[in-house]
C-alpha cells in the first residue's frame, strides 16, 4: 500500500506540473486564462507534495481506515482489469449488438457458468442491446463488426 | 389560510384521471432512467419532450415533471446495491448505502432512501408553494457572489467532512477541479489544454467520469472475487420487513430530515449549484452534528436519510429560479423550460402573475409523483435488493455492458467509453487509498459555477463582493459546519468545568 | 434561318425545357426515401432543438426523407459545423447553425474551428434578429447619451466573449464610442437579465423578442436599435444611426454587426452539393418558413421566424469576410476579444 501511495502522489504530481507546463510553455496561455489553473494547481501540487512526504514516511492521517485491497495480489488485480477492458475491442471490431453478446457468452463460459446460462444471458443482452438502446433510445451503436458495414 | 387553500386548490386541479394517468406512465420511466447507470435523467426528458407538442401546459408539464422529479429517487436504489449511484447527486448515497448493503442491510437502506426521497420531494414542494408569491424577491437575494459562496461551501465541506481523512479530501476535490479546467471556458473564451483533441475542447464529461469513478472499481471488486455484493452478510433473503424497519427510520429521525430536507430546499434555489451541491451539503451537516460521526461510512442510516432528503427537496427549490425567472435552476430544468416554451409558456416574472395556478399544480405533480415513486419502489425494494445476492461472476459483465452502453448513448461519442475506463483506473486508485471520490465529482461539477461566478463577482462588486449580506451568512454558515465538532467539544468540556 | 438552324434551335429548347423540370424531378426522387441528417448545435428543448423538431414534420412531409436529428453543441456550437463541413457532399447534411458563432470561429481563427463559410451552401434562414441595447433600472446612466457623454464604464452582462450579446456589445459600443465594461461568464440570456435586475449589470444587448419579453414591467428599458432600421417590435425605440451621429467609421461597424445578426439561426449544408439538390433544398425550406400557420405556430412557443433566402445570407457572410483586410482583422480581434474585457 505505501508503495501505492507514493506512486499515486508521484503521478498526480507529474500530471499537474505537465499540465501547467503545456499551458505555461506549449500553449502560451496569458496570465488571465491560467489565473485559475496556477491557484488549483498550485494548492494541488502543496498538497500532494505534502502528501508524498507522508507517504515516504509511513504517516497514517486522522480519519484513514484500514486497509482493505480490492485484490490479493497485482497479477489478480492485472487478470481482472484485463478482462473488463476485454469488452473495448469487442465492441470496436464486431460493433456493439455482437461485441456485447459473444463478450457475455465468453466471460461467463470461462467464469464457471453453464452453457445454458450463458448463451439465455447472452442473447438477453442482445435482446435489450437492440431493442432499448437501438430501437426505443435511437442511440446511434455502431452495429456492424469493423469493415462490414453496409 | 391562503396557503392551504392554494395547496388544496392545486391538489384538487391535479387530481384528474387523465393527469394521473400521465404521472402513472412517467413515473416508471423517470424510474427507470434513474436507477440504471450511464442512462441519464436528461436523455429521459429529451426522449419525453418531443411527446408534448399539442399537449395542453398541465398535462405536457406534468409528463416531464413527473419524470424528471423520481430519477434521483430511482439513482437511489442502485447507489445503495451496486454502489454505483444513478446520477452524479445519488454519489453521496453510496457512502453509506452501499456499505448496509453489503451487510446485508440492502433493504433497509433502500427502505430509508425511498421514504427519504418521497418525503423530501414532498418538503420541497411545500417549501416552494410557500414562497410562490415571493419567489422573485429570493431568487434576487442570491447573485453571483452567493453562488461562487455556496459552491465553494460545497466542495469544501464534503472535502473536509466527507469520507477520509481531510487532507486526502481536499486533493481529491481540488482534482476534481482541475480536471474541470479543461476545455472551453466561458470567461476567457479559451479552450484550455485541448491537446488538439475535438472530445477535450468540451473538457471531460461527468457521465464517463462519475461511471468511471464509482462503477468501475466496483466492478473490479466484483468480478475479482466472484462474491457478491452482499457478501459480509449472513442474511440470505432481504424482506419487506427489513425495508419498512428502514422506512420507520425515517420517521426515527425526524430532526435530520428536516435539516436535510431544508437544506435541499435552500440550496436548490441557487441557479447552477444546487443539484449536486445540496446531497453532500446534508451528508457532511449530519455527519458533524450527529452522535456517533464515527458511523458514517460505514453503514450509518443517517448517512442515507440525509443526502436523500436533501436531493428530492432540492427540486422543489430548484422549480423556483425555474418559475421566477426562467432560469433553470439544475440541468433538468434546462429541458423542463424548453418543454415550457413548446407549450407556449414563458416563465420568468410576468409568470406567476397570470399562473400562479400552473405553479401550484405543477408544485402538487411534483409531490404526488414523489409520494407514488417511492410506494412503488418500496414495495419492489426488496426483489430489487436481491440483486445485492447474485453471484460478481454474473453481475460484473452484465453490469459493464449497462455502463458501456449507457455512456455510449449519453453522447453517442466513442470516446466516451474509453475515458469511462480512464476514469475506472482513477477511481480505483482513490478508493484503494481511502481519497474521497465524492469531493472530486463535486469539484469537477462546482468548477464552472466557482471560476464564472468569482470573475463576475470581481468584475460587477470589486474585492469587496463577500461583504453582502448574504454571501457573510453562507461564509459564516461553512465555518460553523467545519468547526462544529471543534465548538461542540469546547461548549461539553465547559458543562463539565461548571458541573 | 434555314430549316436546319429551326429544328436545331427548337430541338435545343425543347431538350433545355425538359431538363429544368426534370433536374427538379431528380432531386425530389433522390430525396424521397432517404435518411436527411439534420443537426443542431442546441441542446433538447434548447431553441435550436425547438426550431429544428419544428421543422421537421413538414420537411418529411414534402419531401419524403426520414430525417434524424442530431444534438451536437460542442466546441461553442462549431464541431457541428465541422461535421456538416466535412460530410459527404450529396445534400442528406444539413445544419441549423448558429450563425454569429460560426462566423466569428472561422474569423479570430478559433480553436476548433475547421470549415470555410464562403465554401458552404446556405440554404434558408429560419430566425435572424436585430439587436437592442437596454439599459437597466439601476444603472448609473438613464440614457445612451447619458452613458456615452459620462465618460464613466457601465457594466454590459453577456455569455462569453465570442457569444451573438458579446459580439453585438463590443463592435456597438466601438462604433458609438461607449465606455463599457464587459462582465461574461453567465449561462444564458435569463442569467444576465437577472443579473441586469439586480444590479449586478447596468445593460444588455437582447435580439427583438427577448427585449420584448424582458422589458415588460419597465426593469430593462430599451435605448437604440442596433440596426439600419428600427424593431417592428419597438417603432418608437430609434436607431443607432438616428440617436447619433454616425461616420464612415462608426457606419462600417454598426454594418459589421448588422451583418451576423442577418445570418443568425441558418441552415447550410457543406461545399459541392449538386446544385439541383441544393435548388430543391432552398425550395423546400422557403416554402416551410414563410408559411403563416407555421409561423404563428413558432410564434406561439416563442421563437419567431424571419426567413430570408440564400442570397441574404450570402451576402452577410461576404460582408463579414470580404471587409477585412489584415489591419481590419487585426482591429476585429482586439475589439471583440481585448478591448472592453
Amino acid at each position: 500500500m505505501k508503495i501505492f501511495e507514493i506512486a499515486f502522489s508521484a503521478t498526480l504530481l507529474l500530471f499537474v506540473v505537465a499540465i501547467i507546463g503545456a499551458g505555461m510553455f506549449v500553449y502560451n496561455y496569458p496570465l488571465n486564462v491560467m489565473r485559475f489553473p496556477y491557484f488549483v494547481g498550485g494548492f494541488l501540487l502543496l498538497m500532494g507534495l505534502w502528501r508524498l512526504k507522508g507517504a515516504i514516511q509511513g504517516e497514517r492521517l486522522d480519519g484513514e481506515r484500514e486497509a482493505d485491497p480490492t485484490t490479493e495480489s497485482v497479477g489478480q488485480f492485472a487478470r481482472t482489469a484485463a478482462w473488463l477492458l476485454a469488452i473495448l475491442p469487442a465492441v470496436w471490431i464486431l460493433g456493439y449488438p455482437a461485441g456485447i453478446s459473444l463478450y457475455l457468452l465468453v466471460y461467463f463460459l470461462v467464469h464457471g457458468q453453464g452453457w445454458l446460462t450463458s448463451i439465455i444471458l447472452s442473447l438477453a443482452a442482445l435482446a435489450v442491446t437492440y431493442f432499448v438502446f437501438i430501437v426505443f433510445l435511437r442511440v446511434n451503436l455502431p452495429l456492424w463488426p469493423i469493415g462490414l458495414a453496409p | 389560510m391562503e396557503y392551504f387553500s392554494l395547496l388544496s386548490d392545486g391538489f384538487l386541479r391535479v387530481m384528474r384521471p387523465d393527469l394521473l394517468l400521465i404521472m402513472l406512465a412517467a413515473i416508471p420511466f423517470g424510474l427507470i432512467f434513474g436507477l440504471v447507470p450511464g442512462l441519464s435523467g436528461l436523455t429521459a426528458l429529451a426522449i419525453l419532450l418531443p411527446f408534448i407538442y399539442g399537449m395542453q401546459p398541465l398535462p405536457g408539464l406534468a409528463l416531464l415533471l413527473s419524470a424528471h422529479a423520481v430519477i434521483y429517487t430511482g439513482g437511489s436504489v442502485s447507489a445503495i446495491i451496486l454502489g454505483i449511484p444513478g446520477s452524479p447527486p445519488n454519489a453521496a448515497t453510496v457512502l453509506d448505502g452501499f456499505p448496509m448493503a453489503r451487510q446485508g442491510r440492502g433493504g433497509e437502506a433502500m427502505g430509508a432512501a425511498l421514504a427519504s426521497s418521497g418525503l423530501g420531494g414532498i418538503f420541497g414542494v411545500l417549501v416552494l408553494v410557500a414562497i410562490l408569491p415571493i419567489l422573485e424577491p429570493i431568487v434576487l437575494l442570491f447573485g453571483s457572489p452567493e453562488t461562487f459562496f455556496l459552491a465553494l461551501m460545497g466542495v469544501a465541506f464534503i472535502a473536509v467532512v466527507g469520507e477520509g481523512p481531510m487532507q486526502k479530501g481536499l486533493i481529491a476535490g481540488a482534482l476534481g477541479i482541475f480536471l474541470a479546467l479543461f476545455g472551453y471556458q466561458s470567461v476567457t473564451g479559451v479552450p484550455r489544454f485541448w491537446l488538439g483533441s475535438d472530445y477535450l475542447l468540451d473538457g471531460f464529461r461527468i457521465i464517463p467520469l462519475a461511471l468511471g469513478l464509482f462503477a468501475i472499481p466496483e466492478l473490479i471488486a466484483l468480478s475479482a472475487k466472484g462474491r457478491s455484493v452482499a457478501h459480509d452478510s449472513d442474511e440470505s433473503r432481504i424482506t419487506f420487513a427489513q425495508v419498512m424497519e428502514g422506512v420507520r427510520q425515517v420517521f426515527r429521525h425526524p430532526l435530520l430530515f428536516f435539516k436535510s430536507s431544508a437544506i435541499g430546499a435552500v440550496v436548490g434555489v441557487v441557479p447552477g449549484v444546487g443539484g449536486e451541491t445540496s446531497p453532500f451539503v446534508a451528508y457532511a451537516a449530519a455527519k458533524q452534528t450527529s452522535k456517533h460521526p464515527e458511523l458514517f461510512g460505514k453503514g450509518s442510516i443517517e448517512g442515507v436519510i440525509a443526502p436523500e432528503s436533501s436531493n428530492n427537496a432540492k427540486e422543489g427549490g430548484a422549480l423556483v429560479p425555474t418559475l421566477a425567472f426562467g432560469i433553470p435552476g439544475s440541468t433538468g430544468m434546462a429541458l423542463l423550460l424548453g418543454g415550457f416554451l413548446i407549450l407556449g409558456l414563458e416563465p420568468g416574472p410576468e409568470f406567476l402573475k397570470e399562473h400562479m395556478d400552473l405553479g401550484v399544480g405543477l408544485a402538487m405533480v411534483v409531490a404526488i409523483s414523489n409520494l407514488l415513486a417511492a410506494a412503488v419502489m418500496i414495495l419492489l425494494a426488496r426483489y430489487i435488493a436481491q440483486i445485492t445476492h447474485l453471484k460478481g461472476h454474473i453481475l460484473a459483465p452484465l453490469l459493464l455492458a449497462i455502463v458501456v452502453l449507457g455512456t455510449f448513448a449519453s453522447k453517442q461519442n466513442p470516446l466516451d467509453v474509453v475515458y469511462v475506463f480512464i476514469f475506472g483506473a482513477l477511481g480505483y486508485a482513490l478508493k484503494e487509498l481511502n481519497y474521497s471520490r465524492a469531493a472530486l465529482i463535486l469539484g469537477f461539477v462546482l468548477t464552472n459555477a466557482i471560476e464564472s461566478s468569482l470573475h463576475i463577482s470581481l468584475r460587477s462588486y470589486g474585492w469587496s463582493f463577500w461583504l453582502r449580506p448574504v454571501s457573510l451568512i453562507i461564509i459564516a454558515l461553512l465555518a460553523l459546519g467545519i468547526l462544529w465538532p471543534v465548538i461542540k467539544r469546547r461548549l461539553g468540556a465547559r458543562k463539565g468545568g461548571a458541573s | 434561318m434555314n430549316i436546319r438552324t429551326t429544328f436545331c434551335a427548337l430541338a435545343f429548347g425543347a431538350a433545355a425545357l425538359a431538363a429544368v423540370p426534370a433536374s427538379a424531378q431528380d432531386a425530389a426522387a433522390f430525396y424521397k426515401g432517404k435518411t436527411l441528417t439534420f443537426i443542431t448545435p442546441g441542446s433538447p428543448g434548447g431553441g435550436y432543438d425547438t426550431y429544428m423538431r419544428s421543422i421537421i414534420p413538414d420537411l418529411e412531409k414534402k419531401t419524403g426523407v426520414t430525417v434524424v436529428p442530431v444534438n451536437d453543441g460542442g466546441g461553442g456550437h462549431r464541431l457541428a459545423v465541422n461535421k456538416t463541413y466535412a460530410a459527404k457532399p450529396d445534400g442528406l447534411t444539413i445544419l441549423l447553425a448558429d450563425g454569429e458563432a460560426t462566423l466569428v470561429g472561422q474569423l479570430l481563427d478559433v480553436p476548433g474551428s475547421r470549415y470555410d463559410l464562403l465554401k458552404m451552401n446556405w440554404i434558408a434562414r429560419a430566425n435572424g434578429e436585430k439587436r437592442l441595447f437596454l439599459f437597466t433600472k439601476k444603472s448609473p446612466y438613464k440614457t445612451i447619451k447619458a452613458a456615452k457623454d459620462g465618460g464613466k464604464a457601465f457594466k454590459v452582462g453577456a455569455v462569453g466573449k465570442t457569444d451573438s450579446v458579446a459580439l453585438a456589445s463590443t463592435l456597438a459600443a466601438h462604433a458609438l464610442g461607449l465606455n463599457i465594461k464587459m462582465v461574461i461568464g453567465y449561462k444564458g440570456s435569463r442569467e444576465f437579465v437577472r443579473a441586469a435586475i439586480q444590479g449586478e449589470v447596468d445593460a444588455i444587448a437582447l435580439s427583438e423578442s427577448s427585449s420584448k419579453r424582458f422589458s415588460k414591467g419597465g426593469r430593462l428599458i430599451p435605448q437604440v436599435t442596433l440596426a439600419r432600421e428600427r424593431s417592428e417590435l419597438f417603432p418608437k425605440i430609434p436607431t443607432a444611426f438616428e440617436a447619433f451621429k454616425i461616420d464612415k467609421e462608426a457606419a462600417f461597424w454598426l454594418d459589421f454587426n448588422s451583418a451576423f445578426a442577418d445570418v443568425g439561426r441558418a441552415i447550410v449544408t457543406g461545399p459541392k452539393v449538386p446544385a439541383d439538390r441544393l435548388a430543391y433544398l432552398r425550395k423546400v425550406f422557403g416554402e416551410i418558413l414563410t408559411d403563416k400557420g407555421f409561423q404563428a405556430e413558432m410564434a406561439k412557443k416563442r421563437r419567431p421566424i424571419s426567413y430570408a433566402d440564400h442570397t441574404t445570407l450570402e451576402k452577410a457572410v461576404n460582408t463579414v469576410f470580404g471587409a477585412l483586410d489584415a489591419e481590419r482583422k487585426k482591429q476585429v480581434r482586439n475589439i471583440i476579444l481585448e478591448k472592453y474585457y
